[in-house]
């Protein structure tokens, strides 16, 4: 087939679209993103709740006697649940559930939360180093991280005025109105705790993190695209990770809620 | 005196023609079209702040706008078939007068209502964006294979759902 006349038969059939001015159109969109953005996150709120409690009532018959207290993990010892569902708990160790229940985490070789001596530092669960979610514009500074915040334009994002540039490696600290720092995201050579930095492969991300898809796109894994993903040990927080060609791109901290883009 | 906002509209205003024209091209209908844009554009607008400095917005919104194309239609999987009576392609002629442009256009139309998704999105993005197959594969967020052998699939397609317009080509072609 010749090639060159399709490019010319495809721009000609191209010209039979009308232009229209889609501004207002955008914008509504745009603003319906948003709420039902804000109704997801509640639903899944909801969902969470509702699992919890199911979960509360799904024990209550087996244990005789007396209440089973719900907080805690380490249940009467009649019961014999193994699957425990909380969600920090986790990952590996396949081993069945011992008794004792020692609070040791073990098992990740990688960090205790804290940056290790090494030049990377440790993304969350709750800032950058002295750097915290939450932060006020005057903390944000006094840790001496941060280039002084400029003023953004709001018209988009009202509630979110402030954007700081981080000294050394680069990268971005989003200062809201109402929530104070609420995203974190160093250019910088950083890891979160579960390991994953700019340049992980994909397998890495999922492995670390199981409930990555991106929000765009399909939603498959397999995709690229960015993704929110829990932040162990902050329920407050997620992790936005950015996967382009299949590597990291971008690791940020943010609050879960925030309104400061996106 | 509001230099974001008015960013993103000027944004919109000088980009939405050309996006329009390669929605159309996807879409084949100028109202599908429109809805394609218009998401894309509300999707950009939502990242705005990230996106401004960034200096790639068209790019995150040509983006959006393939991807939502193709997981549209994965959801809905209607056959867009173009409904009507097309003219029968007039061959033979060597000067391609108005008339025959437009059936040719016509016939082009019909041929790619019956590619999938994909398909379309790289015969777009390839011969009529002019994107090398490694823009391509980043666009669609694909490895380069996959562009190559969904391009040479959705030629084929095309020469078989159109075969008078792929006589016309291959006689065109051969006369040049």
């Amino acid at each position: 087939m010749n090639q060159d006349r399709l490019r010319l038969d495809l721009a000609s059939l191209a010209d039979e679209v009308a232009p229209v001015d889609l501004r207002d159109r955008a914008l509504r969109t745009s603003r319906r993103l948003g709420i039902q953005r804000v109704v997801a996150t509640s639903a899944a709120a909801l969902v969470l709740l509702g699992a919890a409690t199911g979960t509360a009532l799904a024990i209550r018959p087996n244990g005789q006697g007396p209440a089973p207290s719900p907080a805690t993990t380490s249940s009467g010892p009649p019961v014999e649940v193994t699957p425990t569902p909380t969600p920090s708990k986790s990952p590996s160790k396949g081993t069945t559930p011992s008794k004792g229940t020692t609070p040791s985490k073990g098992t990740t070789p990688s960090n205790t939360g804290r940056p290790s001596g090494k030049q990377t530092l440790v993304l969350g669960p709750d800032g950058l180093g002295a750097l915290k979610l939450g932060m006020s514009k005057k903390e944000a500074a006094a840790t001496g991280l941060i280039s002084d915040f400029q003023r953004f334009d709001a018209s988009v994002w009202p509630g979110c005025p402030n954007r700081a540039e981080m000294k050394g490696g680069g990268g971005a600290v989003w200062l809201s109105t109402r929530l104070g720092v609420a995203s974190i995201e160093p250019r910088a050579e950083v890891r979160t705790a579960e390991g994953i930095r700019v340049g992980s492969p994909r397998a890495d991300v999922l492995r670390a993190y199981p409930t990555w898809r991106p929000v765009d796109g399909n939603g498959t894994p397999g995709e690229d695209g960015r993704g929110l993903v829990p932040v162990p040990g902050n329920p407050d927080a997620k992790f936005r990770i950015v996967i382009q060609n299949g590597k990291v791109s971008s690791v940020g901290l943010q609050f879960a809620q925030q309104d400061c883009y996106e | 005196m509001n230099p974001l906002l008015s960013e993103f509209d000027s944004f919109v205003r000088t980009r939405t023609p050309a996006l329009l024209r390669s929605a159309y091209l996807l879409t084949g209908d100028q109202h599908l079209a429109e809805d394609l844009v218009q998401s894309a554009l509300a999707r950009t607008h939502r990242s705005w702040n990230r996106l401004h400095d960034s200096g790639n917005a068209e790019a995150y919104t040509r983006k959006t706008m393939y991807h939502l194309q193709v997981s549209w239609w994965r959801r809905r999987r209607v056959a867009e078939s173009m409904p009507g009576d097309l003219p029968e392609p007039r061959g033979g002629d060597s000067t391609r007068d108005h008339a025959q442009q437009t059936t040719i256009r016509l016939t082009l139309r019909a041929a790619l209502a019956k590619l999938s998704a994909k398909q379309r999105a790289v015969l777009v993005l390839r011969f009529f964006e002019d994107r090398t197959e490694v823009e391509a594969a980043e666009m669609l967020g694909v490895t380069a294979g996959t562009v190559k052998s969904q391009t040479s699939k959705a030629l084929a397609r095309l020469r078989r759902v159109a075969p008078e317009l792929a006589e016309l080509y291959v006689m065109e072609g051969t006369t040049r």
